[in-house]
């Protein structure tokens, strides 16, 4: 798709049991409030990888899943969208 | 469990009065909690360090903040006394928060709960209050994927009162 091809960054994705695959993401970064219902909240940095389910292995996405971005590795932890083309996971 | 309390300076004690004379009783008996707060640490007895950080009334928190005790006093309704006095029962919630690293978050949620209310109860916080109810406490939300805070939560009714038209003065 060409949103990938425009704002995608190169990674490997490395399944928990399998190959790794060099595929395009969309990781960003947001600053995240923290847990909600209390006057008080804790912000911190949360990070999400999307990706084209078309490239991912077989079995994939799963909790455990990595993904390495130059000398970052992001853990996948949970799904947060998923369109049938598109899936997006909080990474770690 | 200590057998004496350790009273341990806090890193960050923010918005305690002045001790000024002409601050309200109300004034005195919150700043008297925000104090009473910093006995809670694990060296006494407790779950966390969360006395070490004691804010009021702040809505955002660094990460590097945690765990820490954010106070807010709220409405207070009064009663006009024969007697002379304003009787009144201010809402205070207390919220304790930190970082649940890879505990479960309810777990941790339930341990600061409990230190909130052994604070509160396990001390006598200052002579101004009349009583000191737990009204209410908890966690009712919960972290999402990729969170990394959990706090808790009690809303106490604090009954006070003042000579009327004079909150200085009891």
């Amino acid at each position: 798709m060409d949103i990938f091809a425009l704002l995608g960054v190169p990674v490997t994705y490395t399944p928990v049991a399998g190959t790794p695959v060099p595929i395009q993401a969309l990781i960003a970064g947001s600053l995240q409030l923290q847990p909600s219902g209390f006057s008080s909240e804790t912000w911190a940095q949360q990070y999400t990888a999307e990706f084209m389910l078309s490239e991912l292995p077989a079995g994939s996405p799963a909790p455990g899943d990595t993904v390495t971005y130059g000398a970052t590795v992001y853990t996948l932890v949970a799904p947060m969208e998923n369109n049938g083309m598109l899936v997006k996971w909080v990474v770690a | 469990m200590a057998d004496t309390l350790i009273i341990v300076p806090p890193a960050r004690i923010e918005a305690i009065g002045s001790g000024s004379v002409m601050e309200t009783i109300q004034e005195q008996i919150i700043s008297a909690f925000v104090a009473a707060m910093s006995v809670i640490t694990i060296a006494n007895g407790y779950n966390c360090n969360a006395g070490q950080n004691i804010f009021r009334c702040k809505k955002n928190l660094d990460p590097a903040e945690l765990p820490a005790v954010v106070l807010w006093p709220g409405i207070e309704t009064g009663e006009r006394r024969a007697s002379g006095y304003q009787y009144c029962d201010m809402k205070l919630g207390v919220e304790a928060h930190a970082l649940f690293g890879g505990a479960n978050p309810s777990i941790i949620a339930a341990k600061l709960l409990g230190d909130l209310i052994k604070a509160v109860f396990s001390q006598s916080i200052t002579t101004l209050a009349d009583e000191i109810v737990y009204e209410s406490g908890g966690t009712d939300t919960y972290p999402d994927a990729g969170e990394v805070a959990i706090g808790a939560k009690v809303t106490l009714s604090v009954k006070y009162y003042y000579l009327i038209g004079n909150p200085y003065s009891q």
